[in-house]
């Protein structure tokens, strides 16, 4: 098991600076919760000094944002600079990544639709336009994301378009 | 005793390109390219392991594939084997590389020499990005018994890419070359050298990058990756976002002639850098020069 309690600790690293910095500060004790061998042990607390587990923070987080600012990009612009605190409150509550970008999606335009509903989301564009573009937006993607075989005829697909919009207009 | 060729039947293509949904139209143009490099994991939905129908063909990418398919080799570059895991590989998912091997008549397969898939009790989850294998004799060993077995079940050529590294682990058994001389003489399977990942830990780790060259037996290399990057704060990325450096083509010029068993060189880029690398206009000019090189050798 100790290779697996090694590479999960590696992973957990990368998606979490602060538990890198806990490394850092504890040494050893933070990393209490993973069976490991003294080798490796040694390993991962010399990782966490090092300049390239930076990088691999940052190309994590930027891996984690690429499906949410290339498909949802319109919802990004909206949301301007508040964007990246919404990023940030979202990696925590799901600290996981989804690697099917419909369901990473997805989950994201649930979490920012009840966290725009409940007014928590600080921007200085209108929560109603923003909720508008990003079902617009999901709907679209999520049809384009389709498998072949689940592919509905086009009066079905049109049907499900409008009726993903907010609005009745 | 002579090496055997890793590549296997698999014919010389010359100079290709990752497919992207970005540059489609530079793809199909006639004569722009030898063939396509193809992430397949783009290609299709992953339902999941309990699923019945596991995989879903995605249309937007698959009409492309049926158009190259017919005039262009195709060749498969996988994320998803995650062959340096401690948990064993995914039966499905090796299913599903084989079915695309048959539907697509790949020319090879390949994928990286790093782990991507975790661990989570009784089940398992994704790191979220490649990270690197420590180069220890057990984890060779484990990885060994992996590409044996997919060797077996494929028929070949199978090749693993040398990875961009940015951490170093301390006390590690063997060297990375040494490492994969190793996993490629045991096991047939080829080296799909990346020299931009090369570069990246050269600059990074501070060592001369002929002299990683003059370790690896260059019998082994059956394709070369070419990319660009960036930095990140002060590590240099392996980002995909531009053009070669040109380090990256001095690598080239020494590599090409010395790799008896080389089928091609890809070109890799970004779907998100398209527009901010030049778009055709910078691919055109990276795949002509790759062609130069090329063509001198062969």
């Amino acid at each position: 098991m100790s290779l697996g309690d090694f590479q999960r600790a590696l992973a957990d690293l990368v998606a979490n600076p602060a538990m890198c910095l806990a490394v850092r500060r504890h040494g050893s004790d933070a990393l209490d919760s993973y069976e490991l061998t003294p080798r490796e042990h040694r390993r991962l607390e010399s990782v966490v000094w090092q300049r390239g587990m930076s990088a691999n923070c940052t190309v994590y987080r930027s891996t984690r944002a690429t499906p949410i600012y290339t498909l949802l990009q319109n919802t990004c612009d909206l949301l301007g600079p508040s964007l990246t605190h919404e990023l940030n409150e979202y990696w925590m509550a799901f600290p996981r990544m989804e690697v099917r970008f419909d369901l990473e999606i997805s989950r994201f335009a649930d979490f920012l639709a009840q966290r725009l509903k409940s007014g928590v989301v600080e921007c200085s564009c209108d929560s109603a336009a923003i909720t508008e573009v990003l079902a617009i937006e999901l709907a679209r993607e999520t049809e384009r994301l389709r498998p072949r075989d689940e592919h509905l005829p086009h009066q079905k697909r049109a049907a499900r378009f409008r009726t993903a919009l907010p609005i009745s207009s | 005793m002579p090496l055997c060729d890793p590549g296997g039947r698999a014919p010389r293509l010359g100079v290709g390109m990752i497919y992207t949904i970005s540059a489609d139209r530079f793809a199909r143009s006639p004569g722009a390219l030898d063939y396509w490099a193809i992430t397949p994991d783009m290609f299709w939905v992953d339902r999941g392991v309990d699923t019945e129908s596991r995989f879903g063909d995605l249309p937007h990418w698959i009409e492309a594939l049926e158009w190259a398919a017919p005039r262009l080799p195709i060749v498969a570059h996988h994320i998803g084997l995650s062959i340096g895991s401690s948990c064993p590989l995914d039966q499905g998912y090796v299913s599903q590389l084989l079915s695309w091997q048959g539907r697509w008549n790949y020319p090879w397969i390949s994928d990286h020499l790093s782990f991507a898939q975790i661990e989570h009790g009784a089940h398992k989850g994704s790191a979220g990005i490649a990270l690197p294998l420590p180069y220890d004799r057990s984890v060779l060993d484990m990885i060994c018994a992996r590409v044996s077995n997919l060797l077996e079940l494929s028929g070949g050529p199978l090749l693993l890419e040398n990875p961009a590294r940015y951490i170093a682990y301390p006390d590690e058994e063997l060297t990375e070359t040494e490492f994969i001389n190793a996993l490629c003489a045991r096991t047939g399977c080829g080296l799909l050298l990346d020299l931009h990942n090369l570069h990246c830990n050269s600059v990074n780790h501070m060592f001369d990058a002929l002299q990683w060259l003059e370790a690896i037996d260059l019998d082994h290399v059956v394709e070369v990756h070419v990319a660009g990057g960036a930095m990140i704060g002060d590590i240099y990325a392996d980002s995909h976002s531009g053009g070669c450096p040109n380090e990256v083509w001095d690598l080239l010029e020494h590599v090409v002639p010395r790799a008896p068993h080389i089928r091609g060189i890809t070109f890799e880029f970004h779907d998100s850098y398209f527009d901010r690398m030049g778009g055709d206009a910078c691919l055109e000019r990276e795949i002509t020069r790759a062609r130069k090189v090329w063509q001198r050798c062969n």
